[in-house]
């Protein structure tokens, strides 16, 4: 099942299928390491303020704007 | 004395700068890129028969060009075809952070590699063979741990090895980008039957048009002519439709050979992570903890500086001796005290040559003053700048802070520029160069002036200084809350009326992993950046004093005067009276505080000693007596100074970074249009209350 990066509960894995997210953000999200197939760990979301990810090794802050456009799919953790 | 240029490139946080002052033993210098406005930090030593001449780029994360860093550092290797590249990557994250190398190495094979931070990476569970990556990849591979002299030598060794063709690929990497490469192909075989027109490798200029490169597509649709372009452009499209994004796909092949190559030569031994939820990513506690940070270090500093807050707070507490104590032993009161002596050791050349004198002690002697007063606020705001950036604090404070901030049109990477703003404008301007969101910045470079530096806070202290009927604490916390509420109101309604934006803010930000700054280069850091400072502000300042000491001197028939309300400056601050009309400031000596007003244009410290000289009065205290001016006209004028034209220095910076007379021009108009408003407005409303006109 399909949902969008800002649904993903904390401590939960996604699988990241599609970023319908489009300008030069994309690139940086490519650069850090954040790209369809990819599987990344939500570290932190309280619903309001920015998506903490753990990709690899290392951590990055989403915001939701950005977390909104990010398809992912659930793929394992609480 | 054979020369070789030498280039650091990696992504943020790496360790990459630190290594970078290392090598060079910091005799390093902030310059301009040959050819370029762009500023890199260099330096120069000598190894064996080699003169090394290294730069150190902004750290990126890619060739993009999302941020200025990144046009910056792309810019200098594809112009200046560096001898030798290398490459910085953390060996605590190697994975990530080689997507960088992965993509010099598309470019050319004159690489180095470094891996930072080696004696971390066990504590990690992480073991990587070094040997093993320089084989597979071809390039010389040096692990850096502390970077002691040894590991230095292999670099050195490293580097001249690839210099003189021993070491490096002789080709750049070809990446297998499965469906794309027979697009890629017929790109690079239209480029070639253009002949080529770019001195670039051929396949990495088709990988990069296929990824979507703005810039190179401008420079290669210019060279090559509609006709040849369209046949690329259909190429890329055909690749969108049949494939999906092709830069998704040309991430993914980068770093599906990054994970081949790590699966062989990188192991990992699982270590279970700590809790990593950082109460910096609670909205409203983290807010709060930023900005008691922020508090904090800047009551620091401006205590240090003129004593302000602590005296006044102590001396509520009725602690009066502390209070005077911290004024008497501040800086700006010490840099005060060796002035005057200086200028009573000159004293009896006021007698026998007036004009030399005067030159001196207030051309000169003024001059160097101001610049001093300055360098220890610079010196403490870079110095915790460097800290706070360095430990990783910083894109915590821009996660925290991203919620309140984007309510007004500003994402959580405005954080650091505001807060640097109340140091100095310039570094604040300087820093938005990392801020992804390219309209935001626009706002940001408009409207960072709004933010009272420190320089505004000698002349907020003076004029309030003055007050009979307010406190001076809380006209100095009047003037700060309506600089800030100005800053947020403006850039809420540039962000709200303006056609161009209509997205929501957003954030996309790196957390390094917290770490304890490196003394040595936290120091090399702010020294270089101060050093450039106060060439670049000290210059301004000093050539102003200079000029307002002549203009104050001399008579408009040229002969010198001691009498100040005779001199040219004179002449023109009274038919330039109006000015200060707004403020509810008229009458006989009202020209003394547009000459002022005038003169803060320069530098802002100008303002309180053209006011001081002006009246030929000790204090301001007396100085404002003198000029009968009332609260409510010190009020407007107090508020008024905080907010308008930034100084000279401020202006150029703006022009500096966006290149546009047109912006800097609009900065000028913004800030002294809101100043009179926000000003007419307090003074206005304010006499309503207390009742005296």
């Amino acid at each position: 099942m399909t949902t969008t990066l800002d649904n993903v509960k904390p401590g939960s894995r996604a699988r990241i299928i599609n970023i319908l997210h489009r300008g030069g953000w994309v690139y940086r999200m490519y650069q850090l390491g954040v790209f369809p197939g990819v599987e990344v760990e939500v570290v932190y979301n309280d619903g309001r303020g920015p998506i903490v990810l753990r990709v690899g090794d290392s951590e990055i802050a989403v915001g939701r704007g950005i977390a909104r456009r990010i398809i992912v799919e659930h793929s394992g953790g609480s | 004395m054979k020369t070789v240029k030498v280039v650091f490139i990696g992504q943020p946080n790496v360790g990459k700068s630190s290594l970078f002052n290392l090598v060079t033993k910091s005799h390093v210098e902030v310059g301009n890129w040959p050819g370029k406005t762009v500023v890199v930090h260099k330096g120069e030593i000598t190894y064996g028969s080699y003169q090394l001449i290294l730069y150190d780029l902004p750290g990126i994360y890619g060739f993009s060009t999302l941020t200025q860093e990144e046009i910056v550092a792309r810019e200098a290797i594809l112009a200046e075809k560096p001898d030798v590249i290398i490459v910085v990557a953390d060996s605590t994250i190697p994975e990530r952070t080689m997507s960088i190398l992965i993509q010099v190495l598309e470019l050319t094979g004159r690489v180095v590699l470094v891996f930072s931070k080696t004696d971390l990476t066990h504590s990690k569970g992480i073991h990587i063979d070094y040997r093993g990556i320089e084989k597979e990849l071809g390039i010389p591979v040096v692990p850096v741990s502390i970077a002691s002299d040894m590991e230095i030598e292999d670099l050195l060794k490293a580097i001249i090895d690839v210099a003189e063709g021993r070491k490096g690929r002789r080709e750049p990497l070809r990446i297998d980008y499965n469906g794309l490469n027979e697009y890629i192909d017929s790109i690079e075989d239209v480029l070639l039957e253009a002949g080529l027109p770019i001195d670039l490798p051929s396949r990495w200029i088709s990988i990069r048009l296929i990824e979507g490169d703005k810039i190179l597509e401008e420079q290669v649709k210019a060279v090559i002519g509609p006709a040849m372009w369209s046949r690329i452009e259909d190429t890329v499209r055909e690749a969108h439709r049949l494939l999906g994004d092709p830069a998704a796909k040309i991430t993914e092949a980068r770093f599906k050979l990054i994970s081949e190559i790590s699966s062989r030569h990188i192991a990992k031994v699982k270590i279970k992570h700590g809790s990593t939820v950082s109460i910096f990513y609670r909205p409203l506690l983290g807010t709060i903890i930023s900005i008691g940070i922020y508090l904090l270090v800047f009551t620091l500093v401006f205590t240090i500086n003129t004593g302000f807050p602590l005296n006044i707070i102590f001396s509520a507490l009725g602690l009066d001796s502390i209070a005077l104590l911290l004024e008497e032993y501040s800086f700006s009161s010490l840099v005060e005290k060796a002035f005057t002596f200086v200028t009573s050791l000159i004293q009896p050349l006021s007698s026998s040559n007036p004009i030399l004198y005067g030159f001196i002690a207030n051309g000169i002697l003024g001059g160097v003053a101001s610049i001093l007063v300055f360098l220890p606020l610079i010196l403490l705001m870079v110095l915790i700048q460097v800290i706070i950036e360095d430990s990783g604090l910083m894109s915590r404070l821009a996660v925290s802070s991203h919620a309140f901030l984007s309510r007004l049109g500003l994402s959580g990477h405005a954080f650091f520029s505001f807060m640097l703003g109340f140091g100095c404008n310039v570094p604040a301007i300087l820093s938005t160069r990392t801020n992804p969101n390219s309209l935001e910045r626009l706002r940001l470079i408009l409207t960072l002036s709004f933010i009272p530096c420190q320089a505004r806070l000698v002349i907020l202290l003076a004029f309030t200084s003055a007050t009979t009927r307010f406190s001076m604490g809380l006209l100095i916390a009047l003037s700060y809350i309506t600089a800030i509420i100005v800053f947020m109101s403006v850039n809420y309604l540039l962000y709200r009326f303006s056609s161009m934006d209509k997205k929501e803010p957003q954030l996309l930000i790196e957390i390094p992993a917290y770490h304890r700054p490196l003394a040595r280069v936290v120091y090399w850091k702010t020294i270089a950046t101060v050093k450039h400072f106060v060439k670049k502000a000290g210059s301004i300042i000093f050539t102003g004093s200079i000029i307002i000491w002549l203009l104050a001197s001399f008579t408009p028939t040229l002969s010198y005067t001691d009498n100040i309300g005779e001199s040219i400056a004179a002449v023109v601050s009274k038919n330039m009276q109006f000015i200060t009309i707004p403020l509810g400031i008229t009458g006989e000596s009202a020209w003394i505080i547009s000459m002022a007003i005038i003169t803060g244009f320069i530098a802002k410290e100008l303002v309180v000693s053209t006011i001081l000289v002006a009246t030929g009065c000790e204090t301001m205290s007396s100085a404002m007596r003198l000029l009968g001016l009332n609260d409510l006209q010190l009020l407007s004028l107090t508020v008024f100074t905080t907010l308008y034209i930034p100084c000279l220095a401020t202006v150029s910076a703006v022009y500096e970074e966006t290149k546009s007379i047109k912006l800097a021009f609009s900065v000028l108009l913004l800030t002294s249009s809101t100043a009179y408003i926000v000003a007419s407005m307090l003074y206005h409303i304010a006499s309503l209350f207390i009742g005296f006109h």
